[in-house]
This record gives structure tokens, C-alpha cells and sequence, in this order.
């Protein structure tokens, strides 16, 4: 005997098991029910009826894919549901920021304030007074002294509190993190103030600043500063500077310039956590999703040997890369006109300029007579062998590198190899190549005096480090994982390509 | 009809439907049946996930009505939003037409 409940209720079990929500489940057998009614009222048998209103209806199983398609959250609906996770990331950021900020050592100020007079500028023109201590100001930096200052304080101490280690760029760069040339407007004075979590740094800073700059006063008493844009031409006596007093002991200071920047980078961190949160809600939305997740049970093995394939590839590449060793310098680049002691402060010139610097100490023809001064068979020693001239020429153009320093007339050499012993000679050649092809300009321009358009330069302050294993270890490890996520992804589209195409909307 | 095309049409339709008065899915399946001579026919599944779609997407509006033979019945109601998706696809099909027509005779297509 047919028992239209018993059979409704049997069906609804299935569609349950299938997965579909009891809201869903409600409305169905609301219309299977009215089908059958009309089918009956026209005279058919409840059982026929009831099995005709089912086919009608079509299989639980695509029903259950269809409505999981319709389901499939949008990465912007889930956003807006999420929000509040996102909120709470950011907030959290704020409290770890205030945490941070709490707890940071605090920081230590030492100042000294520079008199830079200048020679053609009258001491009542504010305007002049000005420029003088802007140009002045500029000059400090462009002179480089963080590098001096680093390489006379010692890089591992500068580094102590900073991570540790030897590298003369990273100290410089600490250094120069540490010391701020400010002119304050009108009163012809130059501050440099040196700030440090150490009280005992700022004062030593500002010392080894004090020294470097009398060293430099030595070398070029006076400087002609074109200020291009205010068209001025001035002076500036480097020999009358004078520090008005010592460096004056540390004082603690708020440092509102680094809370906020941890701020600005807790919040940043907060609110990308929080997205890459949503975006993982999103992601198990998808995944409960039929298409993809049918292409991902059914191919998973494609997804994991692409993965695997590309971590092999990643790891071999690591294994066969020789461990590297680094060795750096420092070029600090004056531009000079003629022969005189003119140095010329303008970007746009110092970046030309620098642009040409570069040009040289990148060309094939360098690293040629690099590798011929160094010394083909030490370069090649432990690549291979040999004296080939071009062959260690081409080790070195791979392993040197030259660049500016952003906003700076300092050129960073660095030159890495994976013979130990090789790498200092190697920067040593490169450095005293760069001096003689430069004093060899320097002459040639001399004898043509028609004013080339680009000032002459000299260098500075030079000396190649003692080489350390350099960080490229981390470089490998990272790009066996990218290859393993890339060969991960590749494997998944491959999957989702393979997946059975299924019909929808079935009519 | 090819299923393409009935998968393809399907929202303009309902959409259109929904537009003229509310309705539930039964009413709907068998009015639209009507409308096209029964040259539209839809598996009667397979309405459903296009109206909860279509619900998603805040182009229509649902509610549970008690009918006179004690049973709940869920219906359906364009909403603005709806009402300007509804303009969107009438247009396209439209542009459809248009060019279909243009080339002289229906038979041809």
C-alpha cells in the first residue's frame, strides 16, 4: 500500500542527506506537493502522480549541485559579512603598537649646532643666510658622512643593537638613520642631532662627525654651492665651520616619528591579517563548492606532483648554488668643476652624474680589466679554473654589482663570489681600476678646455670590507617554496581544467 | 529549445514575471509554460536555485504565506534593484531581436 507521507518524508531524508538546508527542503516539497494534488484532481493514482512530480523535480544530486553553485559566496559579500574580523585584526594591530611602543627602549638625543659661514653672502641677507645653510646642509649629506662616521665607530659595533653584523653599507645606513643635519631657518646655524636607543651613541656619533668633518675641511677649505633654484652662486667656507659646543649629553626624547610609523605598520599588518582571515573564510566557501572540489578530489595527485616537482626543482637549485661570500665598499663621489675646489649641489646634475659613474663600473670593458688586474686564475680558482681573461670576466660581471645610494652621491659596491679568498682582491682591483680610469678622465678633460657640460669628479673614501657569507641562503629557500606554491597553483588549474564538465540546468 | 538558451533566458524571464505580479515557483513554472505554448520547459528542480540566485543577488524579495489549505507557501517579489536588472537584460535581448529581425524573416533563425 502506497503511503504518500511515508514516501514524501523518505525523500526528504535524502535531499537532507544531500545537503540541502530545511528552508530549501520546505519550498520543494511544497511544490511537489501541489503537482501531485493537481495530478490527482485530473484523475491520476497518488503513487504515478507522486513518481512523476519526482522526476519533474530531477535527481537530489543535482539539485544539491545547483543550489551549492548558487551558494558559492562572492569574495565581496563575504567582506561585508566578515567585516568585524577585519575590524578586530586592526585593533589588535593598535593594541600591539601600543604594546611595542610601551615597551621600546627609550631614545637618547645628543646634538651639536655648526656655524657655516659664507663668503659671498652678507651675514643680514635672511634669504642667502638661508640657502647657505640649505646648500650647507645638503653638503653634509652628499659628503657621506655616515660611511666615514660607520667605518670609523666600526660597523659590528653600529650593528650591535641592530642584529648584528659587519657589512659597511648596513652601518651607514644605521648611521645615517641616527643623524639628522637640520637648518634652522634664519639664524645661520646648522643642528645635527644623533638619536639613540644607547645613550652612550649619540654623543660618539656626533664626535666621529666632528673628526670626519675636520678631515674633510682639510681636503676642500671652501665650496661653491650653485643653488639652481634660486639661481644663486655661494661660498661656503668650510674652514670657518665651527661647532658652537660639544656634543651635549643624551637627553631622552619621545620619539613620536617611530611610534607612529609602528603604528602605521601595526595597523597595516592588523588589517592584511584580517583579509587574508576573510579571504580563507572565502576560500572554504569555494571549497565547499561541487565544481571545484570534485576537480580537486579527483586530480589531487596533479596538484601534489606539480607541488612536489616544483619543491625538487627549488631545492636542487639551492643545493647547487655554492654558499656566496660578499664584499663591499663605498665610493663617495665629489663633483668637481675645472680644477678647482667648485662642488656643484643640485640633484638633477648630481643624478646625471652618478648615472655616468655607474655606466662605467658596469661596462663588459671594466669587469675585462678588473679580472685582468685581480688576476684571471684567482678569480677562476674555484670555478672551474683556468686564466682566461674573458671567462673571469664574466664571473665578475655576475657577482658585482654597483648602485646608488637613493638621494646620495654614494655608490655601494658590493661584489659576491663563492670563493672566500677571491672576493676582497676582486673589490680591491675594482676600486683601484675606478681611481686610475678616473684620474685618466680627470686628465683628458683638463687638456680640452671647452667646458664639457658635466662636471669632473673626484672620489672619496674607498676601501672594500672584509667579505662575509653573504644572505642569499634565504633568496634560495624562498624560491624553493614560490616554486612549490607556483607548481601547487599550475597543478590546480591543471585539476580544475580536467574536472567533468556537468551540465546545468538541466532541461 | 537548446538548454543553453533556456539556462540563458531563465532570470530575464522570471525577472519579467516577478515584474507583472508575485508568484511562488509552482505558479511560476506552469506560467511561463503557458506563456511560451510549452515551448519553454524547465526541469522543475531547477527553478529554485535560479530564484535563490536571483535572491543573492537582491534582485528579488521572498516570503512565507500561509494559503487557504493550511500549507506554507513561499513567495517572490521584484525589488528596485531587480527592476533595473530586468531593463539591463530586456535591452540586451532586445539588441538580440533587433539584429535577428533585422535580417529579414524569423524563419532563418
Amino acid at each position: 500500500m502506497f503511503d504518500l507521507e511515508s514516501a514524501m518524508a523518505q525523500w526528504r531524508r535524502e535531499l537532507r542527506a544531500a545537503g540541502l538546508a530545511a528552508d530549501v527542503l520546505s519550498e520543494l516539497e511544497e511544490h511537489l506537493r501541489e503537482d501531485i494534488e493537481r495530478q490527482v484532481s485530473a484523475g491520476a493514482a497518488v503513487p504515478e502522480a507522486f513518481a512523476a512530480a519526482l522526476q519533474r523535480i530531477g535527481p537530489p544530486r543535482a539539485l544539491r549541485d545547483e543550489f551549492a553553485l548558487v551558494h558559492m559566496p562572492g569574495v565581496r559579500a563575504t567582506l561585508r559579512r566578515h567585516m568585524g574580523k577585519v575590524a578586530i585584526c586592526v585593533a589588535l594591530g593598535l593594541l600591539a603598537a601600543a604594546v611595542l611602543n610601551f615597551r621600546r627602549p627609550p631614545i637618547y638625543e645628543s646634538e651639536i649646532n655648526l656655524v657655516v659661514p659664507s663668503a659671498t653672502a652678507p651675514a643680514n641677507s635672511a634669504t642667502q643666510g638661508g640657502a647657505t645653510q640649505m646648500a650647507g646642509g645638503a653638503m653634509l649629506k652628499n659628503f657621506d658622512y655616515a660611511t666615514a662616521i660607520a667605518l670609523r665607530i666600526g660597523p659590528r659595533r653600529v650593528l650591535a643593537s641592530e642584529g648584528g653584523g659587519e657589512s659597511i653599507n648596513a652601518a651607514a645606513v644605521v648611521i645615517a638613520r641616527v643623524l639628522t643635519v637640520e637648518s634652522a631657518a634664519g639664524d645661520g646655524r646648522i643642528r645635527v642631532v644623533a638619536r639613540h636607543s644607547d645613550p652612550a651613541m649619540p654623543p660618539a656619533v656626533l664626535r666621529e662627525f666632528l673628526r670626519v668633518q675636520e678631515e674633510r675641511r682639510r681636503i676642500s677649505p671652501d665650496a661653491v654651492i650653485f643653488v639652481r633654484s634660486s639661481g644663486l652662486s655661494l661660498t661656503i667656507r668650510f674652514a670657518d665651520t665651527q661647532p658652537l659646543h660639544a656634543p651635549s649629553s643624551p637627553q631622552r626624547v619621545s620619539d613620536w616619528a617611530r611610534s607612529s610609523k609602528t603604528l602605521g605598520a601595526m595597523m597595516g599588518a592588523g588589517l592584511a591579517v584580517g583579509m587574508v582571515w576573510v579571504l580563507a573564510i572565502w576560500l572554504t566557501g569555494l571549497w565547499g563548492s561541487p565544481p571545484l572540489r570534485e576537480a580537486l578530489v579527483l586530480h589531487g595527485s596533479k596538484v601534489l606532483l606539480c607541488a612536489a616537482t616544483g619543491l625538487t626543482l627549488g631545492l636542487v637549485i639551492d643545493l647547487l648554488r655554492p654558499a656566496l661570500y660578499q664584499s663591499e665598499a663605498r665610493l663617495t663621489v665629489r663633483q668637481v668643476i675645472a680644477s678647482s675646489s667648485e662642488i656643484v649641489a643640485d640633484a638633477q646634475l648630481r643624478d646625471l652624474v652618478m648615472e655616468r659613474e655607474l655606466a662605467l663600473l658596469r661596462s663588459p670593458d671594466f669587469a675585462r680589466q678588473v679580472a685582468e688586474r685581480a688576476g684571471p686564475e684567482i678569480v677562476l680558482r674555484r670555478v672551474g679554473g683556468g686564466k682566461e681573461v674573458e671567462a673571469a670576466a664574466a664571473v665578475i660581471r655576475e657577482g658585482f654589482s654597483a648602485r646608488v645610494e637613493p638621494k646620495s652621491s654614494a655608490i655601494a659596491l658590493t661584489y659576491r663570489h663563492s670563493d672566500s679568498t677571491a672576493v676582497r682582491p676582486v673589490l680591491n682591483a675594482a676600486i683601484s681600476l675606478y681611481f686610475e680610469v678616473r684620474q685618466a678622465l680627470q686628465a683628458s678633460a683638463d687638456q680640452e678646455p671647452a667646458a664639457p657640460k658635466i662636471p669632473n669628479i673626484k672620489v672619496l673614501q674607498a676601501r672594500a670590507s672584509l667579505p662575509f657569507a653573504a644572505p642569499s641562503s634565504t633568496y634560495n629557500r624562498l624560491l624553493a617554496i614560490a616554486l612549490a606554491v607556483g607548481g601547487a597553483l599550475v597543478g590546480a588549474l591543471w585539476a580544475f581544467a580536467r574536472r567533468s564538465v556537468r551540465p546545468q540546468f538541466l532541461a | 529549445m537548446r538548454k543553453e538558451l533556456v539556462a540563458a533566458s531563465a532570470e530575464p524571464l522570471i525577472l519579467c514575471l516577478l515584474a507583472q505580479e508575485e508568484s511562488y515557483g509552482y505558479a511560476i513554472i506552469h506560467e511561463i509554460k503557458a506563456r511560451s505554448h510549452g515551448e519553454i520547459q524547465w526541469t522543475d528542480g531547477m527553478l529554485y536555485p535560479v530564484l535563490h540566485r536571483l535572491e543573492n543577488n537582491g534582485w528579488i524579495k521572498s516570503c512565507w504565506v500561509d494559503t487557504d489549505s493550511g500549507r506554507k507557501r513561499k513567495y517572490y517579489a521584484i525589488s528596485r534593484d531587480g527592476k533595473k536588472a530586468l531593463e539591463a537584460r530586456r535591452g540586451e535581448w532586445m539588441a538580440v531581436h533587433r539584429v535577428l529581425t533585422s535580417f529579414g524573416g524569423a524563419a532563418h533563425v
